[in-house]
């Protein structure tokens, strides 16, 4: 089992320190550092797990903070790294936030939550609310910065963006608030070749419920009638005629213990008496009936006026629903070494063309900037709303004269984005429904998000 | 820490216990008030604690304030937690408060019961056990299922500090009796955790009980459905049906979010199946999709964790996964770590069928602004060329990568095409067209790319017209090229000279005349080998020098398939994601063994004893010099041990250009076996040593040799393995199969475990009397080694005249270390190889220099073997220097070109030409005209063995010019009985480089 558990401060400072076998050497937060920081392989981002001198190190990170558990013991990985991402969550349910701040200021709270988690390097009591009758601390709940200067930003993301103890529930002055906020999360990874078809398309969504009602009383969601999941419901395959009628496709998906699929075949609702904090209800992938959000055509031309430049001329539009749109959009175009200075003109008229500068009013507010150590040309969009489209003029001055074969050196070029209350899948949520009896009056705020948001999203040239 | 301790805390501790004084005693404030100042003070402590300041002086305030407010759990739960953090450091104040924990453990309130239990059972104190025992006794039966398991939990703790008390106790019956009969699934699971620490899963893995377990699985957290599916992974069914039953019980298990839960389910499947065919394909195929699910999961550690386990599936069975390359292409974002694991996966899941896709997507990432990622890609097209028989359009890519006018990406493609003719010699003719305008020879800086091409150059020289012209930039530059170039080019020229003598003679001859000149001792050999094999014997040097190519029917894996059957035993394990059996990297301590064990001293003394012994060479700047000296000598003794190996390469083919020493009897029969018997590990079947001596034999490509490149440090021995030397590998690192950690799948191409396996697997016959030990046990630790037997004794003495014209005089014969030290039966072939090398260099060159020496001494010091990977710290050095009187000293005068030799390459060409023969430098310095080197040797066999301490000074004529100085050498021993054999050995390798220097 495990042998030592800390959390690690981004300098390295030991936050928390506990140890249980005693087969590891104290020292070992400072060989962990000090190998995670410096190394040496790849792009330098230390793996995962590692082993130095017969001490396996397994470590996350998570909200600028390391989690490691050292062992010296041939375990399954997957479960250390695992309760190691249920340690996070449970610090998180408590704490309201995790950060190396939060950890600070609740650290008599945390080593409290550890010791009835893990007993000796046996994990115990993981669940979030059998844990509440053990833990007698309060909690100091810290928000981060960026949240309370921008409180808008909680939309965006998924459950993560609550900063609430779990233990508020269990409150009594009247200041308790119930609520249930459930959130279907996509991320898409989606290649394009050169040619401007997709290469290959998944979506990978979660159904994250994080839960603030007091007492637990049974909820029922129902997702999309018309819903087909591949090996569940075609066991020999998935093809166009088995998929025929049905809007959502899914190719694989998994639930999390609680869920009660008595009647999920027949209606496609699931049943639940949700835990307390955050869990993933349902993990799901597809590879069907996608449509991307968004299209992007890239064109390379020579200079008439100066063969030591070039022009490269990046178009794209936004596919989402005109009712919608995506934030945070960045286009990212990778150049060669040989490309010394950019220039861009934005399709916006008045765009001023300053140097990472806003350019100029308009519905999006975009800009661009050059960095030159990285050959980076980044296109940034505040906000991009369905059904809009642009363009970018990129002025290339070049060390060497043009040759096309600057065509197949420009690129791949990279999309990120959010896209709030949307989802790839289309996979919809059509009630949610809180189940308890005892009380008419009784109705706790419910939130239900979409967010889909870019994995991988790539265009090639 | 230690600093942080002692320096910043001394206020914060006063302040604290001051604070902590007036809690207990002030009676003014409110109980709550009292209360809330008293956690305020307790959460200071606890922080400091944490940061590593010792809070332990507070042990007595601590407990009396926890005390006085004893009915606050808060502060309960901070004492105890401070308590079981200091208890094993003063357990003289601890015992104060086991009065009140075994009060609190007899609580009616379960919380406490079990608090106290856990802290109780938590101080690891050996002489509380009496304390501990029966409160755990009476927790295994406490009615709160929270007492109970924390009481399981208990009864580990004890055992692990006493094996005895447990026993005594009975306690693991009582843990077995819970294990049947508690209703509470938290203490089964803990129950489970602590019988797999006692004895062996499979011994719990009784049909009645692996059944009801299962049957109630759904109850169990998700951590102990894990350990019930570890239990149940060891359940042998008894017959088909009950594996069908088992498999349909656990099917949903597969559609866990929990990773942990789908892997262990995984291996449960896998394992009940395995002698199954049908069925365990159609498990395979259904692990596929969750397989897949979990990789693609947002979280990198655990799709980290799936993807190895992938990449071990896929290389037992390609099939699965054929048709889903898409699933494992790259996303941009993805870390690099999962990155590369994706790679590897797509280069060992490419078919046929899937070839195009996925050569086509990694031409793609060959573009990536990543050089490490574009390399990586290029290198998984060059496996998947050597794998995938139709290579014909996947070589083609890889010549585009030759035009893409980025530099990594050549070095990376001649790397993989050099591989690829190996294996595919007739792809040559579309090959070899384009490499005279690739200007390599400037273009280019990596020096593996630049052995490559001077490696296709001279295999292939026939098929390029102008390759002695390519060839000549390399010859020219001969002095800056990295030693594997040299190498590389020395063997081109000859292999060259062959195919198109008329112009490339004055080539080879430019080359050999640079190459005997080389500082670098396997360049200066390999030079003089063909120097000698071709005025001995043209057509021979032929036949070992340039034979025919023949094709590499396949390349000898990273893993041997034994290997990886054993990892695949331990699947859901770490062995999966290090990719070696548990053996290899697992090493267990013993439990709170580490609370007093002192801090290794740091290695500071190596100024310190220049300082003690000669302050006056001592420059105030050499300091880290010296330090910078030491690492080096410390990292030198791999390097020693490769550039032996890399003797022997030479010393081989010696016997037969000779027609044999007389001494080398061993090696005269090399054999080359028509066929390669068995598997990858024929490279190392012939661990009896002659093996290695093929090298540079008729496939030697100097590339695939380890020796002169620098070896990433964790790999030190992956090479060896390679290169096939096995277990006759000098030192501990044991058998090939052993393979270290994190040694990297490259040499794939490089393989010359392969080579040497086709090439010259040797015949049984020669080799048999030297007694192979035979395949070793999977993975296991390094066999203790045997002392030598004495026939086998290794170094020919080389009675007859030297074998070369140049060298009438047997030299020195024998008694250079390089034999001795050959450490285990099996090594036997290699040190008599060594032997026999030495022999022919020194004796050539003692021919040449110096009058020789009676013919052989009939090696008289066998017995006295040198440990080659001896270590001795630097502060056991100093102290047994100064406790030790000199056992021998001696001078002598040096010529200037000495003195110029010694002090070369910042002292390194002299130190590790000692290493060579195990006799390792510990510090090296000083300033012209003084220099002053200490050395250690050690005995081979179980310590405490006899240390040798030498040290040398160095005088340099202070005239200067290089007009020489004097040697003096002082030399210490702990065993006077074994110094004569010391000297011997010390002489001979002083000698041996001040004759060629």
């Amino acid at each position: 089992m495990i042998s030592q558990f800390y959390i690690l401060s981004p300098r390295g400072d030991v936050i928390i320190r506990k140890d249980y076998l005693g087969d590891v050497p104290r020292t070992s937060s400072e060989v962990f550092f000090r190998n995670s920081k410096f190394w040496k392989e790849g792009d330098g981002e230390a793996p995962p797990v590692f082993n130095v001198d017969g001490v396996t190190y397994l470590h996350i990170k998570e909200g600028g903070v390391q989690l490691v558990a050292t062992t010296r013991a041939n375990l399954s990985p997957s479960f250390v790294l695992e309760f190691l991402r249920r340690i996070c969550t449970i610090v998180k349910d408590y704490c309201g936030f995790l950060s190396e701040d939060a950890i600070r200021k609740n650290v008599v709270l945390v080593y409290e939550l550890l010791d009835e988690v893990v007993d000796y390097g046996f994990p115990q009591s993981t669940a979030t609310e059998t844990l509440k009758q053990f833990v007698v601390n309060e909690p100091t709940v810290v928000a981060p910065a960026y949240y309370q200067a921008k409180p808008l930003f909680s939309l965006n993301k998924g459950p993560t963006g609550v900063f609430k103890s779990v233990l508020e529930t269990t409150r009594t002055d009247g200041k308790r608030r119930d609520e249930i906020f459930v959130d279907v999360v996509e991320r898409i990874t989606c290649t394009f070749n050169a040619s401007g078809y997709i290469a290959s398309a998944q979506v990978d969504g979660a159904v994250q419920i994080k839960s603030y009602l007091a007492g637990n009383p049974p909820i029922k969601i129902k997702l999309n009638d018309d819903l087909l999941i591949g090996k569940r419901d075609a066991p020999y395959g998935l093809d166009a005629r088995s998929s025929e009628g049905h809007t959502v496709v899914l190719d694989d998906c998994n639930f999390h213990e609680v869920a009660n699929l008595d009647s999920f075949d027949v209606d496609r609702t699931i049943s639940l008496v949700p835990p307390d904090g955050e869990f993933a209800l349902m993990n799901y992938r597809t590879t069907h009936g996608f449509k991307p959000p968004f299209r992007l055509h890239v064109s390379v031309d020579a200079d008439p006026n100066s063969e030591y430049k070039a022009v490269v001329t990046l178009k794209l539009w936004c596919e989402v629903p005109a009712d919608k749109s995506a934030s945070g959009l960045e286009v990212e175009v990778p150049t060669p070494r040989y490309v010394q200075r950019v220039h861009c003109d934005l399709s916006d008229a008045h765009a001023s063309g300053g140097k990472g500068g806003p350019a100029g009013g308009g519905v999006a507010q975009q800009a661009w900037d050059y960095n030159e150590k990285g050959h980076l040309l980044r296109w940034k969009f505040k906000k991009c709303p369905g059904g809009s489209e642009y363009t970018l003029r990129a002025r290339l001055t070049l060390e060497k004269p043009y040759g096309a074969s600057l065509r197949s050196e420009i690129g791949p070029v990279n999309l990120r984005f959010t896209i709030p209350m949307h989802s790839a899948s289309r996979i919809a949520l059509k009630y949610l429904q809180i189940l308890k009896k005892a009380d008419k009056n009784y109705n706790p705020y419910r939130w239900v998000r979409y967010v889909t948001s870019s994995n991988s999203y790539t265009f090639r040239t | 820490m230690a600093e942080t301790k002692s320096a910043k805390p001394r206020g914060e501790l006063a302040e604290l216990s001051a604070q902590l004084q007036n809690l207990c005693t002030a009676g003014k404030r409110s109980e709550k008030e009292l209360k809330n100042a008293k956690k305020d003070v307790f959460k200071k402590v606890i922080n400091y604690m944490t940061l590593g300041m010792d809070m332990s002086a507070l042990f007595p305030m601590m407990t009396s304030c926890a005390n006085l407010s004893s009915d606050d759990l808060v502060l309960k739960k901070m004492l105890y937690l401070y308590l079981t953090h200091y208890a094993s450091q003063t357990p003289d104040l601890a015992l104060l408060t086991i009065n009140q924990l075994q009060k609190d453990s007899a609580d009616h309130d379960p919380m406490i019961r079990g608090l106290a239990l856990r802290s109780l059972c938590s101080l690891r104190v050996t002489n509380f056990l009496e304390y501990v025992v029966a409160p755990i006794n009476t927790g295994l039966s406490d009615r709160h299922p929270y007492v109970r398991r924390t009481a399981v939990m208990g009864v580990l703790k004890v055992h692990h500090i006493d094996p005895g008390t447990v026993a005594q106790q009975g306690m693991v019956e009582r843990v077995k009796r819970l294990l049947q009969t508690d209703t509470d699934v938290q203490v089964i699971a803990n129950c489970l955790a602590v019988l797999v620490q006692l004895e062996p899963p499979a011994r719990l893995a009784e049909k009645a009980f692996v059944y009801s377990l299962l049957n109630r699985i759904k109850e169990f957290s998700d951590w102990g459905q894990c350990q019930v599916l570890e239990v149940a992974s060891y359940y042998v069914p008894s017959s088909e049906a009950e594996v069908y039953d088992m498999l349909n019980a656990l099917e949903d298990r597969m559609g866990h979010v929990n990773s942990a839960v789908v892997m262990a389910t995984i291996k449960v499947f896998l394992r009940l199946t395995i002698n199954m065919t049908a069925t365990h394909q159609q498990v395979l195929e259904r692990i596929r999709e969750p397989l897949k699910t979990l990789i693609s999961r947002e979280d990198a550690p655990t799709a980290y964790a799936a993807l190895s386990h992938v990449l071990l599936l896929a290389q037992r069975a390609p099939v699965i996964f054929e048709a889903d390359a898409m699933a494992f292409f790259c996303r941009t974002h993805d870390p690099w770590f999962v990155k590369k694991l994706k790679l590897e996966i797509l280069a060992a899941i490419a078919s046929s069928t899937n070839v195009y896709d996925i050569v086509t997507e990694l031409t793609e990432y060959a573009r990536d602004i990543s050089p490490t990622m574009a390399r990586e890609a290029v290198k998984a097209v060059g496996r998947i060329a050597l794998a995938v028989p139709d290579s014909g359009g996947i070589v083609e890519r890889l010549l585009l990568f030759l035009d893409s006018g980025s530099e990594h990406l050549v070095a990376e493609a001649l790397v993989q095409l050099k591989d690829v003719l190996r294996r595919y010699p007739d792809a040559a003719h579309a090959v070899v067209g384009g490499l005279g305008e690739l200007g390599v020879q400037g273009g280019i800086a990596e020096p593996d790319a630049r052995a490559a091409f001077v490696w296709i150059l001279g295999q292939f020289g026939g098929l390029v017209p102008d390759a002695p012209y390519l060839l000549e930039p390399f010859v020219e530059g001969f002095a800056a090229e990295d030693s594997a170039v040299r190498l590389a080019v020395l063997t081109s020229a000859v292999q060259l000279f062959f195919r198109r003598p008329p112009e490339t003679k004055p080539l080879l001859s430019a080359a050999l005349v640079a190459g005997v000149a080389d500082a670098n001792v396997e360049v200066r050999d390999r030079a003089l080998m063909y120097f000698r094999l071709l005025r001995a014997d043209r057509s021979a040097a032929e036949r070992v020098v340039a034979p025919p190519l023949v094709a590499v029917p396949w390349f000898s894996e990273a893993l041997s398939a034994e290997a990886r059957d054993a990892v695949f035993a331990e699947f859901n394990s770490l062995s999966v994601l290090f990719q070696q059996p548990e053996a290899a990297f697992i090493e267990r301590a013993a439990y709170h063994s580490l609370e007093a064990e002192p801090e290794p001293a740091a290695p500071e003394l190596t100024s310190d004893l220049l300082a003690l012994e000669a302050p006056e060479l001592l420059g105030a700047d050499r300091a880290t010099n010296l330090l910078e000296d030491v690492d080096g000598s410390d990292s030198a003794g791999p390097g020693g041990i490769q550039a032996d190996l890399l003797d022997l390469d030479i010393g081989a083919p010696s016997p037969q250009s000779s027609g044999g020493l007389g001494g080398l009897g061993g090696f005269s029969g090399l054999s080359v076996p028509p066929a390669m018997p068995g598997g990858p590990l024929a490279g190392y079947g012939g661990p009896a040593g002659p093996g290695p001596g093929m090298g540079s034999g008729p496939g030697g490509f100097p590339a695939g040799q380890p020796g002169p490149r620098p070896q990433p440090p964790v790999d030190p021995f992956g090479g060896l393995s390679a290169l096939g030397v096995g277990p006759g590998g000098p030192g501990p690192m044991g058998g090939p199969q052993q393979i270290p950690y994190g040694a990297p799948p490259p040499q794939l191409g490089g393989g010359p475990g392969g080579m040497l396996g086709q090439g010259m697997g040797m015949g049984p016959g020669p080799a048999g009397p030297m007694g192979g030990p035979g395949p070793r046990p999977m993975g296991g630790p390094p066999a203790p080694r045997p002392p030598m037997p004495a026939p086998g004794s290794g170094f020919a003495p080389s009675p007859g005249p030297g074998p070369y014209p140049g060298g009438p005089g047997a030299g020195p014969g024998g008694p250079r270390p390089g034999g001795p030290p050959a450490p285990q039966p099996g090594g036997m072939g290699m040190g008599m190889g060594m032997g026999g090398l030495i022999d022919d260099g020194l004796g050539g060159l003692g021919g040449l220099g110096a009058p020789a020496p009676a013919p052989a001494a009939p090696a008289p010091q066998r017995e006295l073997a040198l440990n080659p990977t001896a270590r001795v710290a630097p502060a056991e050095f100093q102290a047994e220097w100064k406790r030790l009187p000199p056992a021998h000293a001696s001078s002598q005068p040096v010529s200037g070109p000495n003195v110029a030799a010694i002090t070369a390459n910042n002292h390194r060409d002299f130190t590790q030409h000692m290493t060579q023969a195990y006799i390792h430098t510990i510090a090296s310095g000083g300033q012209a005209p003084n220099y002053r080197y200490y050395f250690y040797g050690q005995a081979a066999g179980p310590s405490p063995s006899p240390l040798f301490l030498v040290e040398v000074l160095l005088r340099a004529d202070p005239s200067g010019g290089g007009s020489g100085g004097s040697l003096a050498t002082t030399v210490k021993a702990t065993d006077p009985a074994q110094l004569p054999a010391f000297l011997e050995i010390w002489g001979n390798c002083l000698t041996g480089f001040l004759l060629m220097g």
